[in-house]
């Protein structure tokens, strides 16, 4: 076997042989565990970062085997996956090192790595996928592998929430799984990148490549909770901080909308897709859940809640950007993949330290909290800053390339939803911050015991570092966005090469 | 020589189940798994050989005009395969169980468990309807006394309609047998004359032989001596029952339509036979759902999962080989899946000291292992990747979408989310962190988080991931069968 082909079955080796260990090793061995889990993530952003090399030296990098009757199992660095797995490498170093710490004195912390290392392995194959099943087969393990560390805490409102979970993700699944079918027995077995294939196939069969297409992104459309297919994600969101920052910010709900991205440009192709006319409901989609995700959002009280609705808007930003023909709204919805993830991921470890440290969960809780856990709330402003689209952050990219985008296409509708989604992440995102950093801990309606005492009690480093890395992130993808690189430079390149396809 | 190897397979178990009469204590267990593990490598070299060779036929003759033939085809030997892989595993998990002893089980559960085995391992080589007849009662008999073996006036209940229900689908499948003799000169499956079967005395001798077949399988609705009989039997007997003994009648239908009488299966009754799985399915399901008992649940989703195989029917009269393959595997794919989950199930019955389903809050973390090979099982049953579950579904709904037949389409769709919803009653109370603490079976001694039973359980049920990331051979496997079907 070549490295070409050696590298990608690397990436996945570096979690999934730490998920066997750890499953096998002692409860108490939490040392040895904390070595071989960190050591994994390190050398998985290690082998992310030689295949980004490799890639722009020219190098393919391909792993295939036989699977089903005419199917193999592909793994290809192609330019899309690239990003993601760029992204999730990093991410699950930051998130295991926040579990790490979040979890120390916890039960069962073998049983939780053990599954966190498989969700992830999980993940890089959803990245890696070189064509549909090979996709499916490692978003159901994704399905699977997560159900543990929804259900983590154990309680009841736990169990009902990941009992939520596994219904929405197997039901997606299995109209997902119809539609893979369906477009094998139709065209055999397409992989990823030849969109020629359902080009010429779409004169003779039109009717069928646009239900295929409904079943697809259908399915797709529940992990990646477009409305009215989100509820299970404020319910999951019951989950440890650190398993809600991942399955928000590179695991469950993003492999939704990298899934969508996948379909729209790697297997239909943009242009196939707006022929068939699939597009603009598809972004019309998007645009609803956009506004009733931060409506809703705007309502709740209990901070996780808030950012998973948080989440549901932030997320359909991308499946918008990739539904309006074009370039920049392209590189828009790819750079939010990157984005999104890194603004999201920082506000959910907060909130995870927050409650850890003060027992503050609820927004109307969280007066004074600026005072007393000043670099956590700093990493948390960041990325609320981000959210609402202010520059320099990396937020603000995103919305700046959407619009333009939309513009561009004539798509003025877009602006308007761009323009009341960003005043409502402002109106929910920065009263917390305020409460925060502007009203004292002594204030009436927070006298509560936990939170009158004014002393400092900041996160320790393990949950404050990962939090403080990803916050600054969000300034330093928001001023660096045009160097060369950086997450929208190379965002834009992939945008142009899929629209010359 | 491949009929050597035939041979050897066929009567190593018999040899078995001679030596664990006449032996007692520990001997008799290690007897038992030994020919139990000495056969899994026979069928795996028979295996190998029907893999580099294709099929062949053996015939020994009997008096006059009648003869036992034996098909050693693709079809065959994954069933064989089948039947050691997974009772190999059952075989060692009695074994662990024997040494523990904490069943106190009956004297007869080796020499019947590899009786068993040795019937079933013929009925799947049976290439004509007498060898088929006579293992079935063979089977039959074995089965109702494994379960009466269980002790208890429940389960001695339970075995007692079990047998009536044999009694009735023997019958039934005997004045079938009677008259495709009578009408055809012959009960080799094989040299049944071509449009046999549509004429009206042998479409009524295949309508008998049907109708004993779906008792027996059982489908609904002639299944209600199922649930009680698989429940109430000892932790090493449900697993053979649910997992392999359930899938003979099957095979049997399949091998008798499609191998011997192509031609004459009207559609209508194949796609009868398809909503009959429907209602299966549903059925199962609804009372999966409502089961308050471990056992039960898994019982009624067995029904729902044989309903599942019925559907690969109406698909192969319409000419899907995908159907066949489907179909086959999925009866294969249940295999390994349902016996671990019953071999899990009863470690942790014991763990609680009941096995109603409220008794598994808190499993994960006192049994950890068997209750992940418990989850591992019900992947595979739900048809999830990257289990063979997946494959067979694949493969089922491949059939369906390309014989343009979107309603069995919609309802393998629909059943695999009832399955998940079902299962995961089974699941979700084991996370529950309230109830962790450990009920110790036997006072004083202290509670164990896994022994060997709990690994047995779980490397079982890893062969579904084993199976369902690796298919390529068990698919070949399974097109390996005589010529005519390539042209049905």
């Amino acid at each position: 076997m070549t490295g070409g082909a050696l590298l990608p079955l690397l990436l996945l080796v570096t979690s999934l042989a730490p998920a066997i260990i750890i499953f096998v090793l002692p409860e108490r061995w939490a040392v040895t565990r904390a070595v071989i889990n960190v050591g994994g993530a390190v050398l998985k952003v290690a082998l992310a970062g030689v295949m980004v090399l490799g890639v722009f030296a020219g190098i393919e990098f391909e792993w295939r085997m036989a699977f089903l009757p005419g199917i193999d199992l592909v793994l290809r660095a192609d330019p899309v996956p690239l990003l993601f797995i760029v992204l999730s490498a990093l991410l699950w170093l930051t998130t295991t090192v926040y579990a790490i710490g979040f979890l120390e004195g916890d039960e069962h912390q073998a049983r939780f790595f053990g599954f966190f290392s498989l969700c992830v392995t999980a993940t890089v194959g959803i990245a890696l996928a070189g064509n549909l099943v090979t996709f499916l087969l490692f978003y159901e393990l994704l399905t699977v592998t997560t159900y543990p560390l929804v259900v983590h805490k154990g309680d009841a409102e736990s169990r009902v929430g990941g009992r939520a979970y596994l219904l929405y993700t197997v039901a997606g699944g299995a109209l997902f799984l119809v539609g893979v079918v369906w477009l094998h027995t139709l065209a055999g077995a397409v992989e990823f990148g030849q969109t020629a294939v359902l080009a010429e196939l779409a004169i003779e069969h039109r009717g069928a490549l646009t239900a295929v297409f409904l079943f697809l992104v259908g399915g797709l459309a529940f992990k990646a909770a477009l409305v009215p297919l989100h509820g299970w994600l404020p319910r999951a969101m019951v989950a440890p901080a650190p398993v809600s920052a991942l399955l928000h910010a590179v695991a469950v709900v993003k492999a939704g909308a990298y899934g969508i991205v996948r379909v729209v440009h790697d297997l239909y192709g943009q242009q196939l897709a707006v022929d068939l006319g699939v597009l603009t409901p598809l972004a019309l989609a998007a645009a609803i859940t956009i506004v009733y995700g931060s409506l809703r959002a705007l309502v709740q009280d209990d901070l996780k809640r808030r950012l998973a609705y948080s989440t549901v808007s932030q997320l359909s930003y991308i499946t918008l950007g990739i539904s309006i023909l074009g370039v920049t709204s392209t590189t828009a919805g790819l750079v939010h993949l990157v984005h999104q993830g890194v603004m999201k991921v920082t506000l959910f470890y907060c909130a995870g330290s927050m409650n850890k440290m003060l027992g503050v969960s609820r927004v109307s809780e969280m007066d004074g909290v600026g005072r007393r856990m000043p670099a956590t709330m700093t990493a948390f402003t960041l990325a609320a800053i981000g959210m609402v689209g202010l520059p320099p952050t990396a937020g603000f990219i995103t919305k700046w390339y959407l619009g333009t985008g939309a513009i561009e296409a004539g798509q003025l509708w877009v602006v308007a939803v761009l323009a009341a989604s960003s005043a409502l992440n402002a109106a929910y995102f920065l009263p917390p911050v305020a409460r925060a950093w502007f009203r004292s801990a002594e204030s009436p309606d927070a006298a509560r015991e936990t939170v009158s005492q004014p002393e400092r009690r900041e996160a320790g480093r393990w949950l404050l570092w990962p939090s403080l890395a990803t916050g600054l992130s969000v300034i330093v993808l928001g001023v660096l966005a045009g160097m060369p690189g950086s997450p929208l430079t190379w965002a834009a390149m992939i945008a142009e090469e899929l629209m010359a396809r | 020589m491949s009929g050597t190897l035939l041979t050897v397979v066929v009567l190593l178990p018999v040899l078995g189940a001679l030596l664990t009469i006449w032996t007692g204590g520990r001997t008799r267990a290690v007897l038992g798994t030994s020919s139990a593990l000495v056969t899994l490598l026979a069928s795996i070299g028979l295996t190998v050989q029907v893999w580099e060779r294709g099929g062949s036929v053996f015939h020994l003759d009997l008096v006059g005009d009648l003869e036992v033939v034996l098909v050693a085809d693709g079809l065959a030997a994954a069933m064989l395969l089948m039947v050691t892989v997974t009772g190999s595993f059952v075989a060692v998990f009695a074994l662990v169980e024997d040494r523990r002893d904490v069943t106190g089980r009956a004297r007869g559960y080796w020499p019947l468990s590899l009786g068993l085995w040795a019937a079933l391992q013929v009925l799947f080589l049976g290439g004509d309807l007498l060898t088929l007849y006579l293992m079935f009662e063979a089977i039959g008999v074995a089965a109702v006394a494994l379960v009466a073996a269980g002790g208890d006036r429940r389960a001695n209940l339970a075995a007692t309609r079990y047998l009536y229900a044999e009694l009735v689908a023997t019958v039934t499948l005997l004045f079938g047998i009677a008259l495709t003799w009578q009408q055809a000169g012959t009960l080799v499956l094989a040299e049944l004359p071509a449009g046999f079967g549509t004429e009206p005395l042998g479409a009524a001798a295949l309508a008998l032989i049907t109708a004993g077949l779906l008792v027996k399988v059982p489908l609904v609705p002639v299944h209600l001596w199922l649930p009680a009989a698989h429940a109430l039997s000892a932790g090493a007997v449900s697993p053979l029952l649910s997992a392999l003994v359930v899938k003979t009648a099957f095979v049997v239908l399949l091998r008798i339509w499609y191998l011997g009488t192509p031609q004459a299966v009207p559609v209508e009754a194949a796609q009868l036979l398809g909503a009959l799985g429907v209602v299966a399915i549903l059925w199962g399901s609804m009372v999966a759902f409502r089961a308050t008992e471990v056992k039960v649940l898994i019982a009624y989703s067995t029904i729902a999962q044989l309903g599942v195989l019925f559907l690969a029917v109406p698909l192969l009269v319409a000419g899907q080989v995908d159907a066949w393959i489907g179909g086959l595997l999925h009866a294969i794919a249940h295999a390994p899946a349902k016996a671990a989950a019953l071999l899990a199930a009863a470690v942790l019955a014991e763990d609680a000291g009941h096995g109603a389903i409220e008794g598994l809050r808190g499993a994960a973390a006192r049994r950890p292992v068997a209750v992940f090979a418990l989850a591992v099982s019900a992947v595979s049953l739900v048809g999830l990747p990257p289990t063979v579950g997946f494959v067979a579904k694949w493969q089922l709904l491949l059939a369906g979408v390309a014989a343009g037949q979107w309603w069995w389409v919609a309802v393998l769709a629909v059943g695999s989310l009832l399955t998940a919803g079902y299962l995961m009653r089974l699941v979700k109370p084991t996370f529950d962190r309230d109830a962790e603490v450990s009920r110790p079976s036997d006072p004083g001694g202290t509670p164990r988080r896994a022994d060997g039973r709990d690994i047995v359980a779980l490397a079982l049920a890893l062969v579904t991931v084993l199976a369902g990331v690796r298919p390529g051979e068990l698919l070949r496997l399974l097109q390996l069968v005589p010529p005519h079907l390539a042209g049905g």
